[in-house]
């Protein structure tokens, strides 16, 4: 079995995703461009 | 302190990874008065992005989109650490690592491919299927946490969906070593 993911390293370029908001809304990651951007990854469990 | 970090022209994504959807991240959110969006990741979008096998995570990302700063696992803002190096990032644009904040970054996860199998089992509802896929997955990658649990889930129903969520149990399962 192969892995396939290439992470961004420390000064790569963090691919774009899009996710569904608690309102509903997609979200860009790119929405942020322009802006410095803190971004948290947790889970409720 | 949110307004600060809007009027310095910075904002903060919060990433709830939760394969069962909005409703188990939405009340913290809600209770914590969060003013920044929380997006729902209930796939592996996360976990291929950035290249994670565990949460909390805390990744910071330039007006260009470039990766300055990740700390994955054990990320926790309530650290007075951390929250200065977040805080000095989103304010000034400035990085200052210390020993209490290293880059803790993305590493090569062959277990990927076990936890999107499974995922793909799951969502067609042949939980037996992913459950099997994810053992063999943890075989390869014993500190897969987003698998591990997914697959307590499946084993344990009852510790996780009937009434709260039971931390102590799960602290007694990786005292057993499982």
């Amino acid at each position: 079995m192969t892995t396939t993911s290439a992470a961004p390293a420390i000064g790569d370029l963090v691919p774009d995703f899009t996710l569904p908001s608690l309102a509903g809304a997609d979200v860009r990651l790119s929405d942020y461009r322009g802006k410095r951007l803190a971004v948290f990854m947790w889970a409720s469990w | 302190m949110y307004s600060d970090i809007t009027a310095a022209g910075s904002d903060v994504l919060s990433i709830a990874v939760d394969l069962q959807g909005p409703d188990l991240p939405r009340p913290f959110h809600d209770k914590a008065g969060a003013e920044f969006t929380t997006v729902v990741d209930a796939g592996t979008t996360v976990t291929r992005t950035f290249g994670v096998r565990a949460v909390p995570n805390g990744a910071l990302i330039d007006e260009n989109g470039i990766l300055r700063y990740a700390l994955y696992g054990g990320f926790e803002i309530r650290k007075p650490a951390t929250k200065k190096l977040v805080s000095d990032f989103l304010l000034n644009g400035q990085i200052q690592l210390t020993e209490e904040t290293p880059v803790k970054g993305a590493v090569d996860v062959a277990s990927l491919d076990y936890f999107e199998r499974g995922l793909e089992l799951y969502g067609a509802g042949d939980l037996e299927g992913a459950a099997t896929i994810w053992r063999e997955g943890m075989k390869v990658e014993p500190d897969h946490w987003n698998m591990r649990k997914q697959l307590w889930a499946i084993e344990h129903p009852d510790r996780f969906y009937d009434g709260d969520v039971d931390y102590g149990w799960q602290k007694e399962q990786v005292d057993n070593g499982k």
